[in-house]
């Protein structure tokens, strides 16, 4: 049987989020043909579930939208999801690449932009998450404020329906903890829980939300008068970690911590309890790591092989990186670098071309 | 409803399997379970041989054992290099008896001898310094045994097993509702090496709610399951101190009220004897009246095997009664053989 003709692309984007989305729009600005690969069933990542972004409480929805609607009108742009790399060769003119459906591509150059995972709050034992119906995580507090979520955007108790009216906020978790191989800052939770506690403030007044925190790092533009905001709308900093979550007869969390400020313990009954989780290298990161010969940090995330001058570079020529692949980055950071990337690219194809 | 998922604590448990030795225990027993609730160790060699198990023992002054010493180690006054060669010399005396885990029904015990055994495992200098005092002091040869488990291991592993013996399960008579058990682990157990050591770890062990759920009883979740019985040997030994066990007694009493529970199950004997006697003590100093029964996992498997409550069980060592338990359950008693019955 004859093997099929390898389909030839210019460019190729491992990830459909909006930094992958950002870069093939980038690239098509330059006059450059761009494959996105996805591997879930359809583009825009995690940003399409986000209905408001911090620090401007803009749609997130609406941003990545917009993105995949001008992707889908650009002729330089194709896009395959549900699809994944699973072998890749060095050829004259760039690279060959075998997928997960038995395709074969020629590409001149590879952009990684596959994004991160959420921490799984169930490591973290001691919070009880999932196992308190009550505890749940970040994202899923996001969605419990999503109009278009399964609450239609109502604060409910997953354990009984009522309306969660006080609830708490554990930032740091799966991140900044040695005892759970994160030892790193992931930079974004501080703000999307802010943002949260605004959110709650906001469509409830008499709501109480409490976060319990370690620092706040709040460093971005708007961000700490964002933080502000949320102070003058009551939602209550207590500086400390908590120590365990338990639950009571009727579903209630009861939350233990340590107030560092006031140098004394501290408890709480919360309706709802929100674990502010971490993020962490995408699940298939040692594979593409393995896969593509590129390096990564101590950390887990990809490494370039000069944060200085040549961010965007691997050690493997005609393979850069963009987006959260490289750490953490807040969603206008990601479309700075999908900027940033694609005239890396173009640089590049143009030096090499054949 | 459960204010929890099933489904989600399980695969937490899960996390953390001990491979627990099916065979091949040598016993050693507790300084103060045996003065205290004496029958929780009796019932053990009775248990082992029900279910043919091979196991062995030596606790008696001719044949050289000792107290492990974990008693003064943790009261700060032995050095750790004495309990170190004192556990090694126990160590050896065990592989004379050609038995390979050591099994013992303390969980200081259990927690010294995992303790010792990571300092010798990862202090080759130390390693070589007791290897020389044990030879030199008493001209044995140190043997770092490769199994420790304690005796609630031993149930926990073997708890279908015995299940299938039992007369009796943890089900009210009345209403065949589950009984609701409160399980309390001992700190030395669960949080000394919970990745290595506890079944389940320490936030969610499983060693006794396991024996629990299999036994026929629903386990009860509560803010305090975790907090320590107060029993601490600086406390319960410095008279000025002793206010501290009391306080956390009954912080976990009230705590746990709430959820009704039938009675508590635990696997340490100081947490047995402080759980039981300070009710006593929180009724006399606050008027409050829990008066839950507290039992050993060797006790629950006595009274439930059908064994006498009094005669093998010993339930006359309790300070809260245990016999509205028994009637839950159905067990059938004879109060003559009490040694508190009614003139």
């Amino acid at each position: 049987m004859s093997q099929a003709a390898a389909e030839k692309h210019t460019v190729m984007v491992v990830g459909g989020g909006v930094t992958g989305l950002g870069i093939a729009l980038a690239l098509d600005g330059l006059g450059i043909e761009t494959l996105i690969l996805e591997k879930g069933p359809s583009l825009g990542g995690k940003v399409k579930d986000y209905d408001k972004i911090f620090p401007d409480f803009v749609s997130g929805r609406d941003i990545v939208n917009e993105l995949i609607a001008r992707v889908e009108r650009v002729p330089r742009i194709s896009c395959r999801t549900g699809t994944v790399m699973a072998g890749l060769k060095e050829t004259d003119t760039g690279y060959a690449v075998s997928t997960n459906d038995h395709q074969r591509l020629e590409v001149g150059a590879i952009v990684l932009a596959s994004g991160f995972e959420v921490f799984d709050a169930r490591l973290q034992e001691e919070y009880g998450y999932g196992i308190y119906p009550n505890v749940i995580n970040g994202p899923e507090l996001e969605s419990y404020l999503d109009p278009h979520g399964p609450t239609g955007g109502r604060l409910l108790r997953p354990f009984d329906g009522k309306p969660a009216r006080r609830v708490a906020i554990i930032f740091c978790v799966g991140s900044r903890s040695k005892r759970l191989g994160n030892p790193y800052c992931s930079r974004i939770c501080c703000s999307y829980s802010t943002k949260q506690a605004i959110e709650i403030m906001e469509r409830d007044p008499g709501a109480g939300v409490t976060c319990f925190y370690m620092d706040i790092r709040t460093y971005g533009r708007g961000f700490e008068e964002m933080y502000q905001y949320a102070q003058n709308l009551g939602v209550k900093y207590i500086r400390g970690r908590v120590s365990e979550c338990s639950v009571l007869p009727e579903g209630d969390i009861q939350v233990r911590a340590e107030n560092t400020l006031l140098g004394k313990p501290v408890q709480g009954v919360f309706d709802l309890v929100s674990l502010s989780v971490g993020m962490m290298p995408c699940a298939d990161a040692a594979c593409l790591a393995d896969l593509l010969g590129i390096e990564r940090g101590k950390d887990g995330f990809f490494s370039g092989v000069d944060q200085y001058r040549a961010p965007h570079d691997t050690r493997r020529e005609g393979i850069f990186l963009a987006g959260s692949v490289t750490g953490l980055k807040p969603i206008h950071d990601c479309l700075n670098e999908a900027l940033s990337v694609a005239g890396r690219v173009a640089a590049y194809l143009n030096n090499h071309a054949g | 409803m459960n204010p929890y998922h099933l489904a989600g604590r399980e695969s937490t448990w899960q996390k953390h399997i001990k491979d627990i030795p099916v065979d091949n225990y040598f016993l050693t027993l507790s300084c103060i379970l045996g003065s205290f609730y004496p029958a929780s160790e009796t019932m053990v060699p009775k248990v082992f041989d029900l279910l043919g198990l091979r196991w062995a023992t030596t606790h008696t002054s001719h044949n050289g054992w000792s107290c492990c010493t974990a008693i003064g180690y943790h009261g700060d006054i032995m050095p750790i290099e004495a309990t170190l060669l004192t556990v090694a010399r126990l160590w050896a005396l065990a592989q004379e008896a050609g038995m390979e885990v050591i099994t013992p029904t303390c969980v200081t015990s259990f927690g010294t001898y995992c303790e010792c055994q990571e300092l010798l495992e990862q202090e080759p200098e130390l390693r070589g310094r007791i290897a020389r005092l044990l030879k030199d002091t008493c001209g044995r040869k140190l043997v770092i045994p490769r199994r420790l488990a304690h005796v609630s291991d031993v149930y926990y592993q073997h708890r279908e097993r015995l299940a299938g013996h039992f007369q009796y399960r943890l089900i009210e008579a009345a209403t065949g509702r589950p009984l609701r058990v409160v399980d309390h682990i001992g700190c030395h157990y669960a949080k000394l090496f919970p990745q290595r050591h506890a079944v389940g770890g320490s936030e969610y062990c499983d060693v006794l709610a396991g024996m629990v759920r299999t036994w026929g009883g629903e386990n009860v979740d509560y803010p305090e399951r975790r907090h320590c019985c107060g029993m601490g040997f600086r406390q319960c030994m410095i008279p000025p101190n002793r206010g501290a066990t009391m306080a956390s007694v009954h912080k976990k009493l009230k705590s746990m009220a709430p959820f009704k529970p039938d009675l508590i199950v635990t696997n340490c004997p100081g947490c047995q004897v402080f759980m039981d006697k300070e009710q006593w003590a929180v009724h006399e100093m606050t008027g409050e009246k829990y008066f839950i029964p507290v039992i050993t996992y060797q006790e629950l498997a006595g009274i439930l095997l059908g064994w006498d409550p009094y005669e093998v069980v010993g339930i006359d060592f309790h300070t809260v009664p245990v016999e509205p338990l028994l009637d839950k359950i159905g067990i059938p008693y004879d109060r003559e053989k009490s040694w508190h019955r009614e003139p």
